[in-house]
């Protein structure tokens, strides 16, 4: 048997554990902080193309082999378009990028894309928090 | 932009009138005039009248379709505002709509609509002036599927195999010579050479064939976006050696600034820079990091390459003017004045002094520290190679140092002819382009739309004349070779003061080996027809796809 005081005082400090790993995972479940892949991250790559393309409705989109190993943003625009005569234009109108970042949140890496509410969690879990 | 204010400003007045124009409803038989444009809407039907040289609002036809879309934008999810009109709506709307933006609208004949065809209205809503050469001024006018514009990629990406070509003829017997590989990719380490000419695709002949499954298959191969497709490509080199290599489609990264180096020379230092595009944010640094080495060096000449720069960022462009100029020779004057036509307020774009970082300002990490004081040269002389491929901001950054009085010895070929630009507008699934400003220098000249022409001796009051050389680049050498015809020749203009003559040695095939001669084989040689044309055919680069007009490199 434990007597009551003794309960009550473990009890407390039971909660006060408990709240503060709760406030501690609930911090950490909600901190994403801006991430980059290691070299060889194919597979990663290969579903961040996918996810991506699937964003925009299955277009197919050029991204480069080193994606997100160097930046934690990717950044996506329009494609330049030919005139009539063949002259390459780039238009006012694409100096706009669309944006997807990668971000760590705790083991996770997720894909966002920042103009929408969009967001994907990788199957890797090899990103890693940029410096 | 004011232009894209201008045109949310249209979407929201277009959002709230659209819901006040149903409101009113009735019949349509009534209630069918503007009484401020005195234009009519005919009392049986919803299609506009036309009235010579009486224009309303482009809001009023917005978005008003033959055949309205469905559904959202993949790009930006919006749900497309189409509904239901006609197509003589949507002529009234390209009326409308150029009537308010193009540069060049007081030169349009106002026709009927109703007498042409969707493409076809477009087509003539333009002004017919020919430019000095007998071009026509406006090469800049035209609609295509929304859909086919709005293709996406990763900026500084694209599809390919790294290989830029010379497409001297995409027409049997054809033409395509390498012009430049881009580093880091399988075309480069695997040898590909500057001045190959393409044999075969696939062991397809490249340049003879012509039955339409060849064609297909030559045009899939070079035009692939399938990562990782294998194709196998024969070249013959300059030194008439054919080899062959295996590629594959790839992402294909950009690299801007290709090469920054310097050379010596009896003057002292020369820095020479290719930098191959004013599109890639990351060139801010690079740039800034390469003239902050040229200063360290005491670099007091400076040759900058941009033969194959299609143009980009003009706050890019600007920031170069700067670092070559220097704060004495730009203040108190501007980069470029935009200007537009009379409805709308022109602008400015300075020279930048200072980093902007301007990965970070369109969305992307930053790169570098923004504020930061701008190295310099203080120049008050430039060389600057070019050929037709050298576009817009490569354009501008020439008429810009010349409009703060910047000596610019301009070598190699004339440039494109690109002192203009628009927002591109859609409407009810089509896209169209219409020139809706220019750029001028400090001096108030923009008007090249011939090109930026290298002149040994600029004709009096021919302001898009520009002191140099004129001479047709050769593949013999690598880019950033000093042996390399353009850098040699400005090379050979810094020593004497004056242009190269240039002699053909031999003519294998097309390739012309060329080189500098001798004082005393200069006065043995005159220009040659050949030379002429090459000097033509330079232009004939813009034409890429062998079928069609499909405009990049690969």
């Amino acid at each position: 048997m434990i007597n009551k005081p003794v309960f009550s005082r473990i009890s407390s400090i039971a909660l006060v554990i408990l709240t503060s790993t709760l406030s501690a995972c609930a911090s950490q479940a909600t901190e994403k902080e801006p991430a980059l892949l290691p070299v060889n991250s194919e597979q990663a790559r290969a579903e961040i193309m996918s996810l991506v393309s699937q964003s925009f409705g299955g277009k197919n989109i050029a991204i480069a082999e080193n994606v997100f190993q160097e930046t934690s943003r990717l950044l996506i625009g329009k494609a330049s378009v030919s005139s009539p005569e063949g002259v390459s234009v780039i238009r006012a109108d694409q100096e706009i990028a669309i944006v997807f970042e990668l971000v760590k949140q705790g083991e996770n890496c997720l894909l966002r894309r920042l103009n929408t509410t969009q967001e994907w969690q990788l199957t890797t879990k090899a990103c890693f928090i940029a410096s | 932009m004011k232009i894209k204010q201008r045109t949310n400003t249209v979407t929201l007045l277009l959002t709230l009138a659209l819901p006040l124009l149903n409101a009113c409803g009735g019949s349509g038989t009534s209630n069918n005039s503007d009484p401020n444009s005195g234009f009519t809407y005919p009392s049986d039907s919803t299609d506009p009248t036309w009235v010579k040289d009486t224009f309303k609002s482009s809001n009023n036809f917005v978005a008003q379709c033959e055949a309205p879309r469905t559904g959202s934008s993949p790009i930006t999810g919006i749900a497309y505002p189409d509904k239901k009109g006609s197509e003589l709506i949507e002529k009234h709307w390209q009326r409308a709509f150029n009537h308010e933006t193009y540069l060049w609208y007081k030169e349009v004949i106002d026709k009927d609509p109703k007498n042409y065809s969707l493409v076809e209205y477009f087509d003539q809503l333009k002004t017919t002036a020919i430019t000095d050469s007998g071009k026509a001024k406006d090469q800049f006018h035209w609609l295509q599927p929304t859909t086919e514009v709005e293709e996406l990629t990763q900026l500084g990406v694209s599809y390919g195999y790294g290989i830029s070509f010379d497409r001297q003829s995409s027409s049997a017997p054809r033409e395509w010579v390498v012009q430049n590989i881009t580093p880091n990719t399988q075309a480069f380490t695997a040898g590909i050479s500057r001045g190959s000419r393409l044999l075969e695709i696939d062991n397809i002949d490249f340049i003879n064939s012509n039955n339409a499954t060849d064609i297909e298959k030559i045009n899939n191969a070079i035009f692939s976006d399938v990562e990782g497709e294998t194709h196998t490509f024969k070249f013959v080199d300059i030194n008439d050696n054919e080899y062959q290599v295996e590629l594959q489609t790839a992402a294909i990264t950009g690299v801007p600034l290709q090469i920054s180096k310097t050379i010596d020379t009896p003057q002292g230092k020369t820095g020479y820079l290719l930098l191959n595009s004013f599109y890639n944010s990351i060139v801010e640094k690079d740039l800034f990091e390469s003239f902050t080495n040229f200063g360290s060096q005491g670099v007091n000449e400076l040759i900058v390459d941009l033969r194959y720069n299609g143009g980009g960022y003009l706050a890019i462009s600007s920031q170069l003017a700067y670092m070559v100029a220097g704060n004495e020779a730009t203040s108190g004057k501007i980069y470029e004045k935009t200007v537009y036509n009379d409805k709308i307020a022109d602008d400015t774009t300075p020279f930048y002094k200072q980093t902007l970082d301007l990965r970070r300002l369109i969305g992307g990490d930053s790169i570098i520290q923004s504020g930061q004081s701008l190295p310099t040269l203080n120049l008050d002389r430039v060389y600057v190679l070019t050929t037709g491929s050298s576009c817009s901001a490569s354009e501008s950054f020439i008429n810009s140092l010349i409009g703060i009085d910047v000596e610019v010895i301009q070598i190699g070929a004339t440039t494109c002819g690109k002192p203009y630009g628009f927002v591109s507008e859609d409407n009810c699934g089509s896209t169209y382009f219409t020139v809706q400003f220019k750029g001028e220098n400090n001096a108030g000249f923009g008007d090249y739309a011939d090109g930026l022409i290298p002149a040994e001796l600029p004709e009096a009051g021919k302001l898009a004349q520009v002191q140099g050389c004129p001479i047709t680049e050769d593949y013999q050498h690598d880019l950033g070779d000093e042996q390399e015809l353009l850098l040699a020749s400005a090379l050979y203009y810094q020593v004497n003061n004056h242009c190269p003559e240039i002699a053909v040695k031999s003519a294998k095939k097309s390739n012309f080996s060329t080189q500098l001669l001798s004082t005393e084989e200069l006065r043995l040689q005159g220009k040659t027809s050949l030379q002429e044309a090459i000097l033509r055919d330079v232009n004939l680069n813009q034409y890429r796809h062998i079928n069609t007009g499909s405009n990049n490199d690969k």
